[in-house]
């Protein structure tokens, strides 16, 4: 099943031609289940195409389908429903005054019963590891905790297509890796995870498929290797990934710092013998 | 709860829940029995004429603050922003009146204060003895509908997000070396901040507003649930109090110094 086909999309802020166009006749297939990084500079158009999955931002030309369906105004409810979307700046996100509320609030605008709420917001706060902070001020909070909480927001509608614009932005290596562990966790239960992010040796290798965007447009989409290619990612004016930069011109491809190690290690011990 | 996580708004001034972890015979008052208390009080006191009702009512209401055990000081620094408007209201009195009347203009004047002063000191009682979100839970148990909860808390994020991006304002023009004095490019300078000021908050509302679709917002859901503990009898003997203290009032205003 395809959890996105965008067909020809066009979006430009202002809905004329005058200006250039945000999204600039993007056409597009991904398959669910995956995770997926969407990868592109500043004003790119990352995330306007995020605000598209959830219904934020119309398609105002080409087709859009989220999990089968079309994005239009009488299917917002149902998409909204469906594809969780976690901002940037959770401080944008987090509008309630306590934590537990926070994480209720979109189980309530879909008429939650008090009872479920009650049982399955503790449940995902433990989940994201965040179980201490329930009866906090999201505002009281570190970055890290605030990300973790509008996480749990969304993860508590039991979304089939996460989204998150830039969620690895602002945090340290060490919640990087727990959020991606986190997002591992996710993937694994079935779900599709949609990220947009600047950091191309993350993409490389965390990612199931990259899509390389640049100026409204799709430069390349596949799997993490493609980030390899110098000349497009130059046109997306994104650097290749370090690890495919050491390993250029061999015929090693290692994703992670790790894979890299045991390969140097190995060739070592075959110089050694 | 406050919501100025780490903003100048988490200066006490501008957490009017501040004391709402007290423990007193009003926050152990239930907290939608409390909101309809404040109601017929507040309504009662717009309705009486007589400035000694008034000063009654007035020193009912200070009795309370001071039993609640919320500080003074703080209050005097709540109540001081309507104080402006209370001294413009007695100057427009007497100039509009004229010398002729003054003792009249004084006396409609201080009618007018203490009914403003009475009204917002018990709607301080309220604030300050539950947190806004045991008032936004009460609202709810209340069946106010919730749009009107959902505009009340949004004025009160509102204005948290507005204190936030102040904050970052100045500290970005203290970065820069603006000092704050006044003089025409000082002005020009203050004019910019207010525009810019509206617009960032305006887009900041917008995202948030946008955030709140994304999950499901429509306007209709409510953000709480309704309060869950059960009305005790100390409650109602607390609300009927009330309401005695209110007849009481209106006995004396109508009858006694009519």
């Amino acid at each position: 099943m395809k959890a996105i086909k965008i067909k020809n999309l066009r979006f430009s802020y202002d809905g004329s031609e005058l200006n250039s166009f945000a999204l600039d006749g993007l056409n597009l297939e991904l398959d669910a289940g995956k995770k997926i990084v969407f990868l592109g500079a500043n004003g790119s158009g990352k995330t306007t195409l995020m605000y598209h999955f959830n219904g934020l931002h119309l398609p105002q030309e080409g087709e859009l389908e989220v999990l089968g369906k079309p994005v239009n105004k009488n299917t917002l409810r149902d998409i909204r429903k469906k594809v969780g979307m976690v901002f940037e700046n959770p401080d944008n996100q987090l509008i309630s005054t306590t934590v537990y509320d926070d994480v209720a609030f979109g189980l309530r605008n879909y008429n939650g019963e008090e009872k479920d709420i009650k049982k399955r917001v503790p449940y995902i706060l433990r989940k994201v590891q965040a179980e201490d902070l329930s009866e906090k001020s999201p505002y009281n909070l570190s970055w890290g905790q605030k990300k973790r909480v509008a996480l749990a927001g969304v993860l508590v509608m039991e979304p089939e297509l996460l989204v998150l614009d830039e969620p690895f932005s602002g945090l340290d290596p060490e919640v990087t890796e727990q959020l991606l562990w986190l997002l591992n966790q996710i993937n694994r239960e079935g779900k599709t995870v949609v990220v947009t992010a600047h950091n191309v040796d993350l993409a490389y290798h965390w990612a199931d498929e990259v899509v390389v965007l640049s100026q409204g447009k799709v430069i390349n989409q596949g799997t993490p290797d493609i980030l390899n290619r110098y000349e497009d990612m130059k046109k997306a004016s994104l650097d290749i990934p370090i690890l495919a930069k050491i390993f250029n011109a061999s015929p090693y491809s290692p994703k992670t710092p790790g894979e890299a190690r045991s390969i140097i290690n190995n060739l070592m011990e075959g110089d050694k013998n | 709860m406050s919501m100025g996580g780490n903003s100048p708004l988490t200066g006490e001034a501008w957490q009017p829940d501040l004391f709402s972890g007290s423990i007193s015979w009003g926050h152990a008052w239930d907290t939608r029995l409390k909101i309809v208390s404040l109601l017929v009080f507040v309504f009662s006191v717009v309705a009486l004429n007589n400035l000694y009702t008034l000063l009654i009512s007035w020193f009912l209401v200070t009795v309370a603050i001071v039993t609640v055990k919320i500080r003074f000081s703080l209050l005097f620094k709540r109540i001081k922003g309507v104080l402006p408007f209370l001294v413009f209201i007695y100057v427009g009195l007497i100039l509009g009146r004229g010398s002729e009347h003054l003792v009249d203009s004084l006396y409609l004047g201080g009618v007018v204060s203490l009914k403003a002063l009475a009204s917002i000191m018990a709607t301080y009682l309220l604030l300050g003895t539950a947190s806004i979100e045991q008032v936004l839970k009460g609202l709810s148990s209340l069946r106010v509908p919730s749009v009107v909860t959902a505009v009340l808390f949004l004025s009160y994020r509102y204005l948290f997000m507005f204190g936030d991006i102040f904050h970052d304002t100045r500290r970005a023009l203290a970065a820069r070396g603006f000092n704050h004095v006044f003089g025409r490019k000082a002005l020009k300078v203050y004019g910019e901040i207010c525009g810019a000021l509206f617009v960032k908050a305006l887009d900041r509302s917008e995202i948030v507003m946008q955030s709140m679709e994304a999950r499901g917002f429509n306007g209709s859901g409510s953000f709480y649930s309704s309060l869950d503990t059960d009305i005790q009898i100390n409650d109602v003997l607390k609300t009927v109090l009330v309401i005695l203290l209110v007849t009481m009032l209106f006995w004396l205003d109508r009858s006694v110094f009519a």
